[in-house]
């Protein structure tokens, strides 16, 4: 009897070992191939952010030229609102980076979390870039390029609803309104002089237009032009 | 024997909860539904906020038979994980009344300048609810981020918010 149960215990001591054994072999295994792909999303990483880099530092330069453009072409600096042919290109090379660049952000690797610093560098990187007037001018140029190429879901009987709506619109100025096929684009101002009760002028046109659609959805884009009025471009989805 | 068998119980039990929780560690968990508490009156101080808005049954809600106002959402987003799927869900706790909600999905850029706004709307019968999806957002660069404001009609409520 006790023979048997020696027996017993070495063999479930030795299947125990053999089982414990197999997965320490199995687990420095899934170590190395996690290192090995480690090793790999972390290169993907430098190349993308090397591109990204690469993009932007090219979007900088070709702003730079528009710029350049503008004040060589025209004293009041007109580029923004009436594009011609040469920075009309240019506009369009500036969609095409922001996207390549937009998309290679999508293709970074979800598991790879940016740590606190990744983001504080981004964002003081991309405060040190440009001001918030002129990150409304490049809103302003990429929309306006949208506005052109007016390629949109036609907006039908909703156009009217949009002239009507914004008219309504108490606390807001109105400066000029244009709709074309696809999408339309509101000019105004908010009146300094506003009470507190309607001095969120923008808002009050954004749930005028939403009301209208008849619960289709609603894209606005919104910018400010070279003059400082702010503009809203609005779509259907 | 009984210890053995004790012994490999525990071992089993072991290798049973550390396999399971490898997997539980290995999977990315970035959705995060919360009830209508998350939102708040877009004006506080207004008449009829201070009057009507509640925060109970974890709904935010709009006890008013006659008087709208709007509320906002915030919406925690992580950190270019873009594109993302943001959803309220919305509620007529009228019991006589259709009622109309108007929600509105907002981007603002790093200088707290508004960028884009996707609305949306959807018309409920008394005592009905639904949901508002906005799929697949991309914000325009990826130190923007987004918030939800809706307009509570008479008797709404907001009952939850969803970002993923």
């Amino acid at each position: 009897m006790k023979t048997t149960f020696t027996s017993l215990t070495t063999s479930m001591l030795v299947a125990v070992s053999l089982f414990l054994g197999l997965k320490y072999f199995q687990g420095a295994s899934e170590l190395e191939r996690l290192s090995v792909r480690t090793a790999e999303l972390k290169q993907a990483e430098v190349t993308t952010t090397l591109l990204i880099r690469n993009l932007h530092s090219e979007v900088r330069d070709i702003r730079a030229q528009l710029r350049q453009f503008a004040n060589s072409s025209n004293p009041v600096n007109t580029v923004f609102a009436k594009a011609d042919s040469g920075s009309e290109e240019l506009l369009q090379r500036i969609a095409s980076l922001e996207d390549s660049i937009n998309e290679l952000s999508l293709r970074r690797s979800p598991n790879q979390k940016n740590g606190d610093n990744d983001n504080y560098h981004t964002l003081l990187s991309q405060s040190d870039q440009q001001s918030g007037e002129m990150s409304a001018l490049n809103r302003n140029a990429l929309a306006e390029t949208a506005f052109n190429s007016d390629s949109g879901v036609p907006l039908g009987e909703y156009a009217e609803s949009v002239e009507k709506g914004v008219h309504e619109t108490a606390s807001v100025e109105i400066q000029d309104l244009e709709c074309r096929t696809s999408i339309c684009k509101v000019t105004f101002s908010v009146s300094d002089s506003s009470t507190a009760e309607l001095a969120d002028g923008r808002s009050e046109v954004v749930d005028q237009l939403i009301s209208r659609a008849d619960g289709r959805e609603v894209d606005i884009q919104h910018a400010n032009d070279v003059y400082g009025n702010k503009v809203m471009y609005v779509q259907l989805r | 024997m009984r210890a053995i068998g004790r012994l490999l119980f525990s071992v089993t039990l072991l290798a049973g909860v550390g396999i399971y929780s490898g997997e539980t560690m290995s999977q990315d968990f970035t959705s995060t539904l919360t009830n209508g508490y998350v939102c708040d009156p877009k004006n506080p101080g207004g008449e009829d906020t201070r009057l009507f808005y509640r925060q109970q049954d974890g709904l935010a809600i709009n006890i008013s038979p006659t008087a709208s106002f709007p509320v906002v959402c915030p919406v925690q987003i992580p950190f270019n994980y873009a594109p993302y799927y943001i959803t309220v869900g919305v509620k007529n706790t009228s019991a006589a009344t259709t009622e109309k909600f108007l929600c509105a999905l907002e981007e603002s850029d790093f200088f707290g300048d508004p960028v884009r706004t996707i609305g949306k709307s959807v018309t409920l019968l008394a005592g009905d609810a639904n949901l508002l999806a906005w799929e697949a957002i991309v914000p325009a660069t990826t130190s923007n981020y987004l918030s939800l404001r809706c307009i509570l009609p008479p008797k709404g409520a907001v009952t939850f918010v969803n970002w993923l």
